[in-house]
């Protein structure tokens, strides 16, 4: 029998204080770094998310202003709408992203001629500079001239939307093919993770299914997705802080994509946090930047701790059972 | 046991690399001569000539050596805004036009009226040094200067009957310089007239393509005589009927005369690019592809932009020198600089490099053989100043937006525009 | 031999079949003339008369890759012909699905693979033909006047560079090889470090006790939340202090500390199962042991990954490198400034950047293939039997 379970379930475990040394030894050089370049520079952002902006480059004569920052952020239109699209970009792109990846490390876990090959050229998008990858999908969904422009007038004749506003012209879909840009660039890193830990998963488990005389779908969804939760955790996570830090993708393809009217206030439709945030940024406002930052930490944080309160209730509902 | 071997190999060239590559100290010169350290973004061509310069200037100026040190244009934003938050500036860089705001709001640079400007500022181009004037102050000088003209493709002008055919015209080498500029329209209604021949839907060639962002929207708005801000920078006008007139045409081109090909929508080819495949007949371009687009094998002529209410006119780009508030010796700076910028010495620049003079002085002594650069010369005569604000960045943000809302048909003209000005009024003019 | 013979199966292969034709001829066509337009560019020398000098010898290879693309074409289809009529007939569906996944796979890695070759073909391009479309088949991207000039440019060996680097000899220091050492340099240095720190700190997190763990961690993905742009200033002001500037320590030490890597190799380690420690400490391995033999070689595809991805983003850290460099000792500059020094201020001369783009990527795509070796295939084989 395979055990799973973490630490505490063991019973061989003799727990000493040498042990909590020699583990403390081992996370020191991380937390010697972390604490040294990570620390001062949190709280002096922090810090700085109380002050206006400075007048001068010395930062040195800056001027108090308290909650104002925070304040402005509360009747800041376009901060909210920033949002708004960041968290319809995270509900696209992650789920999209983990089944392309998973569906891929799948796909070649079999024995397959050629699966090295395979493989790396998955995986190879990730290395390309990003705004290389930008410039060659506006140039592939470039109206008349675009790749998929060509294909859909030889397709469909002239008048076809692709052909004359372009997937990145239209302010209802230039947030899709951001997304559809981004998921094949990465979906190679995310077939790596599973692949990895697929081949840490034994064959003995799945021959002891097949003699219960479970079906592929079956051992697919109790056998291989949990043992694979821990990746999927991950990818969910990194997902959306990466959506939350998304920048060069949209500096790359929209600049803030196709505008839109919204309640008399025009918005860009592909303005993500990222980017709203880096605008602040490059004007020199650190103080609101900063205040944005920490904004955007506070409410990923509340939803992550909504999200672990209505998970442990279910969990606790599922033992009542 | 072979991979082992190729991964011993790899960890002992990576030691080796370690000892010979890691040090990073360098030779200073033990010269004895005071060092002015020069930010610049030149490329390779224009780094010989600044190092000729710097030659004569240092023959005269025996005490001094300039030390010319290149950083990318690509951020050099922040690596200057970086540099000067730790005090570790240069005494003088060269930055783009829009930055020199920026840096006189927040006390880096030295105001040249007090290094004696006054005397010399009549021989600058006034539309470049507009840039460097901050509240009535100048704090910088214009080193390179340019604008905007109209090109346009000589085929397809004679396939739309608007040229004669081949045998009467010879190539830009031969034809005198004013048959390029006669050929275009001459106003905007023209333009549309123009327009409505060259443009052919069902072969996805237009007549026209725009860029939006609000710089190069700055030629329309030129030609109508509107202006971003007041004089003296502290009200926004963009509200203002001539730019409500300017915006309002630019937007019939594209939706109610169809003779604009869409080119300012995020995702779509460029006016360039169109340009170059020929589907776009005419663009509004700079100096700076005049090369490329010879080497593309393009038949193109350059002309003047079509004349508004307010005649032919034309943004500004292009950069400029300042001098550092940290710096120690800024007399001497700035005899360099003036010395770099005087008329002499940009003749020697403009005609070995093709670009455009900025010293008045210049302007006579300067013959390109390129006739489309004279064109660009005549263009320039006529450009509009460049709104100066402390953050052009920001003034694009909340700009562009809403002139992209009237494009698209979201929003009238009037309404974008006047939300737009209480924008730029709220944030950027009264904060 | 066809005595139940399923006309529907057979139509299908038919339609796989001229799927797969079609595939093969395009992709070994394109392939082929790739070929051809490389050696033309290599065989004429530099300038734009030897562009044209090119073009018209690749117009001369024409039926040459255009034969071979059809050769191969013509083989392929025999062997699986030969292949599909010697399978028995219960075999066949499998036989076909096996062929619709390779023609899927190969389409994926057609679309994947196409920023690659579309950079590829954009950095043989002459100056001002980038963005040039050909009219009768836009897919057609391979250049038909292909030089390598862009290339020269970058390495510093055109004609221009060679007579602007004889005027003076530390500017021609300033060159492509310089920033190239320097960034692998620097890359492998932090990859290295950043990949040891962060395995030694994920094994606490992930299988050994500490007070406070749990709360630890949270805190350490929190921070994760906050973009890293609003730390550059303070972590400049930082280095400066500690006399760092310009150098290449400056280049990596703030970010030796990576949590995303912890986070990915604790999450990683979770699912190497605790008994296999428990054995190893059984037989009296010390912590270190039990490290390095245990752990280590099962979490290598991830240990890798994570070295992978860590000299990835120091290669082209732009932004970060730009500010401690020091420019005015150009010996320290590396790769992605140095490559940012090409990018003039109205240059979009698309066809040197991507030359300068091929160049950062080809000792990448190199480690890619060497590694993607050991982390994919995995040591677990053995290591996991009960």
């Amino acid at each position: 029998m395979i055990d799973t379970t973490n630490r505490e379930g063991c019973t061989l475990a003799i727990r000493t204080s040498q042990d909590t040394a020699v583990a403390a030894g081992f996370l020191s050089p991380f937390m010697l770094l972390f604490g040294t370049f990570l620390i001062f520079p949190i709280f002096y952002s922090f810090y700085l998310s109380f002050f206006g902006s400075p007048t001068d480059y010395s930062l040195s004569n800056l001027e108090f202003v308290g909650l104002a920052n925070y304040k402005r952020i509360m009747t800041d239109f376009q901060f909210w709408w920033s949002l708004g699209v960041t968290a319809l970009y995270g509900v696209i792109s992650i789920p999209l992203g983990i089944c392309a990846s998973l569906a891929l490390a799948l796909l070649l876990d079999n024995k397959l001629f050629g699966k090295s090959f395979f493989r790396s050229a998955f995986f190879l998008p990730n290395v390309l500079d990003m705004l290389v990858v930008g410039v060659i999908w506006t140039l592939i969904y470039a109206p008349k001239f675009g790749a998929l422009a060509q294909i859909t007038t030889w397709l469909m004749g002239e008048n076809n939307f692709f052909n004359t506003t372009g997937l990145l012209g239209s302010p209802y879909t230039a947030l899709l093919a951001v997304v559809i840009a981004m998921v094949l660039k990465g979906a190679g890193f995310g077939m790596v993770l599973f692949l990895a830990a697929l081949q840490n998963i034994p064959e003995a488990v799945y021959e002891a299914a097949d003699i219960d005389g479970a079906s592929e779908w079956q051992k697919f969804t109790k056998i291989t997705v949990p043992l694979l939760r821990p990746i999927i955790i991950f990818m969910v996570i990194t997902g959306v802080i990466g959506s939350l830090n998304a920048f060069t993708e949209i500096y790359a393809m929209t600049s803030g994509g196709p505008q839109v009217v919204m309640g008399g206030e025009t918005v860009g439709s592909t303005s993500v946090a990222g980017y709203y945030l880096f605008k602040q940024f490059d004007s020199g406002n650190y103080g609101y930047a900063a205040a944005i930052s920490y904004m955007l930490l506070i409410i990923t944080l509340g939803i992550t701790w909504l999200q672990q309160r209505i998970a442990t209730r279910n969990d606790a509902m599922e033992a009542k059972k | 046991m072979k991979e082992r071997n190729l991964i011993i190999i790899a960890v002992i060239a990576y030691l080796a690399l370690v000892f010979v590559g890691w040090d990073d100290s360098i030779a200073t010169s033990p010269d004895g001569r005071t060092i002015l350290t020069f930010w610049h973004t030149y490329n390779d061509q224009e780094e010989v000539i600044l190092r000729e310069i710097i030659k004569k200037w240092e023959t005269g100026n025996p005490k001094f050596t300039i030390r010319p040190v290149r950083i990318p244009f690509d951020g050099h934003k922040p690596k200057l805004r970086t540099a000067l938050t730790v005090g570790q500036g240069p005494d003088m860089a060269r930055v783009d036009w829009s930055f020199v705001c920026e840096l006189a709001r927040k006390n880096a640079v030295v105001d040249l009226g007090t290094l004696g400007f006054e005397t010399i500022r009549a021989q600058y181009l006034p539309a470049a040094i507009g840039s460097c004037n901050v509240g009535g102050k100048f704090y910088g000088l214009p080193d390179q200067s340019n604008c905007v003209a109209m090109f346009y493709n000589r085929q397809m002008f004679r396939d739309a009957g608007l040229l004669p055919p081949q045998a009467e015209t010879d190539s830009a080498a031969a034809a005198p310089a004013d048959e390029f500029a006669n050929v275009l329209p001459k106003t905007w209604e023209e333009f549309i007239e123009f327009g409505k021949k060259l443009t052919d839907e069902s072969k996805g060639q237009y007549a026209f393509a725009m860029l939006n962002t609000l710089w190069w929207n700055l030629t329309f708005l030129n030609t109508y005589g509107a202006r971003i801000v007041s004089e003296d920078g502290t009200k926004c006008l963009i509200d203002s009927d001539a730019a409500v007139g300017a915006v309002e045409m630019m937007a019939s081109l594209f939706a109610k005369h169809k003779i604009e090909a869409g080119a300012w929508r995020p995702g779509a080819i460029t006016p360039e690019q169109g340009f170059v495949n020929g589907k776009y007949a005419m663009i509004m371009m700079g100096p700076w592809n005049l090369a490329k687009f010879k080497n593309a094998k393009m038949d193109f002529g350059v002309g003047l932009i079509p004349a508004g209410p307010a005649g032919t006119s034309t943004n500004v780009g292009g950069t400029d020198v300042v001098i550092f508030k940290g710096s120690k010796y800024a007399e001497a700076c700035y005899s360099f600089l003036t010395f770099f910028t005087n008329a002499e010495n940009q003749v020697r620049w403009c005609t070995a490099l093709n670009q455009l003079p900025i010293n008045l002085g210049a302007y006579d002594l300067v013959k390109f053989e390129d006739q489309h650069l004279m064109t660009f010369m005549e263009q320039m005569k006529h450009a509009g100043p460049n709104p100066v604000v402390k953050d052009f960045g920001l003034l694009e943000d909340l700009v562009n937006p809403e002139i992209e809302a009237v494009l698209s048909g979201q929003k009238n003209a009037k309404e974008a525009l006047g939300s737009a000005a209480k924008k730029v009024q709220e944030r950027l003019l009264d904060s | 031999m066809s005595k139940d013979l399923h006309p529907g199966r057979v139509f299908a292969f038919m339609i796989l079949l001229a799927i797969m034709i079609t595939l093969s001829y395009v992709i070994s066509g394109q392939l082929f003339k790739f070929g051809a337009m490389v050696f033309s560019a290599f065989t004429t020398g530099e300038g734009a008369e030897s562009a044209m000098k090119a073009g018209e010898l690749m117009l001369k290879l024409t039926p040459v890759h255009n034969g071979l693309a059809i050769i191969v074409s013509i083989v392929l289809t025999i062997c699986v012909v030969q292949r599909f009529l010697r399978t028995k007939n219960e075999m066949r569906g499998a036989f076909l699905k096996r062929m619709f996944l390779y023609e899927a796979l190969a389409v994926g890695v057609v679309v994947v693979l196409f920023p690659f070759f579309w950079m590829l073909c954009t950095s043989f391009k002459p100056s001002g033909q980038e963005l040039v479309i050909s009219k009768t088949n836009p897919f057609d991207i391979v250049p038909s006047e292909p030089t390598l000039d862009n290339f020269r440019r970058v390495l510093k060996t055109d004609a221009a560079s060679v007579a602007a680097g004889a005027l003076d000899p530390i500017e021609n220091k300033k060159n492509f090889g310089t920033y190239f050492l320097n960034s692998l340099l620097v890359a492998t240095t932090a990859a290295f470090l950043v990949t040891l720190f962060a395995s030694m700190g994920a094994y606490v997190f992930s299988k050994k006790e500490l007070p406070y763990k749990q709360q630890m961690f949270m805190l350490l993905l929190a921070t994760m939340m906050i973009p890293g742009m609003m730390f550059m200033v303070p972590q400049f002001f930082m280095v400066c202090k500690m006399g760092l500037f310009g150098t290449k320590w400056a280049m990596f030490l703030p970010h030796l500390a990576s949590v995303f890597g912890i986070f990915m190799l604790k999450q990683f380690m979770d699912t190497i199962p605790d008994s296999l420690i428990e054995a190893a400490q059984i037989d009296g391995a010390s912590e270190w042991q039990v490290f390095r033999v245990v752990i280590v070689p099962l979490a290598l595809p991830i240990i890798l990954t994570l070295f992978l991805l860590t000299f990835l983003f120091h290669w082209s850290n732009f932004l970060w490198q730009l500010i401690v460099t020091n420019f005015e000792n150009p010996l320290s500059i590396t790769l992605p400034v140095g490559l940012a020094l090409f990018r003039g201020q109205y240059t979009s001369e698309l066809g040197l950047i991507m030359s300068a783009s091929c160049f950062s990527i080809v000792p990448i795509a190199v480690l890619f293939l060497f590694a993607q070796r050991y982390f994919i295939e995995g040591m677990t084989q053995g290591a996991v039997k009960e």
